[in-house]
């Protein structure tokens, strides 16, 4: 079976009916959020709102959720599901098999996740305005982040039975306050280089705790640091995760007991 | 075709299958045990889903672990009932032939053919979801004949057929294996496995218990004399005759019906040489002959409780 075949099983697999609306879900919270700006008293500006809403509620909040809806169920829902042994029993490589996976987690969660920016972008500046948002930058750089995001949790799935529990605290618990810790901790934070990369600064209070963290830390993440860091962390993943996969047992709990 | 040796599994504490030797050839084996006795842990240590713990499992020569060319060539009926249901029989055993390498051009006729080896091409095209447990059954069957396999292994797979589907799925069975193909059934229902196959392994607590033809096995087990029933004109009469047998150890009437006798025999063989001799002898008629504890229920209830 070619990548390609595999790859649209996958993709046929990422738009099946319980999956599709939990993107949609997602999705629709960014817009919801994109509308409060408009109702702000002190005036409202686009570009301090799409600055806001963008990487708070967009990339870390919709990307990053579709990515562990994804990426940890690419290898523990077909355990749970037991449709596991169908595909372990084939003569098709599992490495092709996880990245098949990996690909189509990847080309599912960027669309959305684009069109969920679109949106927000739309809700913002409005149909007239949208031509000079930063959208079409940020669209080029949302692949990249989920990319990243998806390879690191298919290869939790491949390690752990339930994935979707360290990755949903490392996503919500650690990248939300890492920003607040002094320290070089924010250097162990993914988000910190996807939002380097699409030039969207963290989120700093003016005269808070935060800007008061971010004057203690003696270095900043340069962009080209955030591109290699980036890809090694995506080679690293997905070769950890094709190793784990092609060696691991992968048998549902119940047959084991 | 299959070789095991010295194979245990182990769960944690728990454990799958102990020490197990044996090999399976062609023609079709049935993998008897209760629920639990290591059945299911023994296939997909076969299928190359598990890694013996100690020991060592090869298919066609070689460790079936992941491996491609083992794989190519074995079709695996799961026992679980899952699917991706949203999918209809038609396209999940498509994708199972191309998963299992079946060449494009060839797709839509062995789809085909698998669909209707298990009388599944009306309902082919309605998805998954929508089948009864039968349907779901045939499907997964379809699924692991699709490619061909010179190995076909079921695990439970005439659970949910009704009566009729059953005959047609051993007679499937049958036919795979006058192929010359080699079929591993496993199943808990003993009157099943005996209407399909004589060549059995016999699995009790990951034990393998007994292994070979039903009948050897039966006769391996000399604390428990078999039985043999005898019905004649008159069964008093010939009672004597036989009980001066060497071979014989006991006889028993039927109070019911004095036709018929039952006697209690430690070598069936010699018995069955020496009763021509001895019906001509007496004069008498036997118009039926049965070993009531020649079958897999009294092979299994002596070797789990013995």
């Amino acid at each position: 079976m070619s990548f390609f075949e595999l790859l649209s099983w996958g993709l046929w697999d990422a738009t099946r009916k319980r999956k599709l609306i939990g993107a949609a879900v997602i999705c629709s919270v960014p817009v919801f959020l994109a509308i409060i700006p408009h109702f702000a008293h002190a005036g409202f500006n686009p570009s301090v709102a799409y600055d806001t809403v963008f990487p708070l509620a967009v990339q870390q909040f919709a990307m990053v959720l579709l990515c562990i809806l994804y990426g940890t169920n690419a290898v523990a829902a077909e355990v749970s599901g037991k449709t596991i042994p169908f595909l372990l029993t084939r003569p098709t490589s599992r490495v092709s098999i996880f990245l098949s996976k990996w690909a189509a987690g990847t080309v599912f969660s960027s669309a959305a996740t684009i069109i969920c920016a679109l949106l927000v972008a739309l809700v913002i500046y409005g149909p007239s305005g949208i031509v000079g948002s930063p959208i079409l930058r940020d669209a080029l750089v949302i692949p990249v982040g989920v990319a990243v995001y998806m390879a690191v949790f298919c290869c939790l799935s491949t390690l752990l039975t339930r994935p979707s529990v360290p990755a949903i605290a490392y996503v919500f618990a650690f990248e939300t306050w890492v920003w607040v810790v002094p320290g070089d901790f924010i250097k162990l934070s993914i988000m910190t280089y996807v939002r380097t990369i699409s030039l969207h600064s963290p989120p700093v209070e003016q005269n808070g705790l935060a800007e008061l963290v971010q004057q203690m830390r003696n270095s900043t993440v340069s962009m080209t640091t955030s591109w290699n860091t980036l890809a090694v962390i995506l080679i690293l993943a997905l070769a950890i995760g094709c190793f784990a996969f092609s060696r691991g047992e992968y048998v549902p709990k119940e047959d084991t007991t | 075709m299959i070789e095991i040796v010295g194979a245990s599994r182990w769960y944690g504490q728990v454990i799958g299958i102990n020490d197990v030797t044996c090999s399976i050839p062609t023609g079709l084996t049935a993998l008897l045990g209760q629920n639990g006795a290591g059945k299911s842990t023994l296939i997909k240590l076969i299928t190359g889903q598990l890694k013996p713990t100690t020991g060592a499992v090869s298919v066609f020569g070689r460790n079936p672990f992941a491996c491609s060319e083992v794989l190519q060539n074995i079709g695996y009926c799961p026992e679980t009932d899952s699917f991706y249901e949203e999918m209809t029989g038609r396209q999940f055993v498509s994708l199972m032939a191309r998963l299992s390498r079946v060449p494009i051009n060839d797709l839509a006729s062995a789809v085909q053919y698998a669909l209707e080896q298990v009388q599944m091409v009306e309902r082919a095209d309605t998805v998954i979801a929508s089948y009864s447990k039968g349907m779901r059954q045939r499907i997964k069957v379809a699924q692991a004949i699709v490619h061909d396999p010179k190995l076909l292994i079921l695990d439970e797979p005439l659970n949910g057929l009704d009566p009729l589907g059953r005959r047609q799925l051993m007679s499937l069975m049958k036919d795979y294996a006058n192929k010359g193909r080699a079929i591993v059934v496993s199943s808990h229902i003993l009157y099943e496995v005996e209407q399909m196959t004589q060549h059995i392994l016999l699995l009790h607590r990951g034990r393998l218990l007994a292994k070979g033809d039903i009948r050897e096995i039966r006769a391996l087990i000399d604390q428990h004399p078999h039985r043999i029933r005898l019905e004649t004109e008159n069964a008093r009469k010939i009672g004597p005759r036989i009980l001066e047998l060497d071979s014989v150890l006991a006889v028993q009437y039927d109070r019911r019906d004095p036709r018929v006798l039952e006697l209690e025999t430690a070598a069936p063989e010699e018995f069955y040489s020496q009763l021509g001799d001895l019906v001509l002898a007496a004069d008498q008629e036997v118009s039926h002959l049965s070993s009531p504890d020649n079958n897999l229920e009294s092979v299994f209830g002596y070797l789990v409780q013995g």
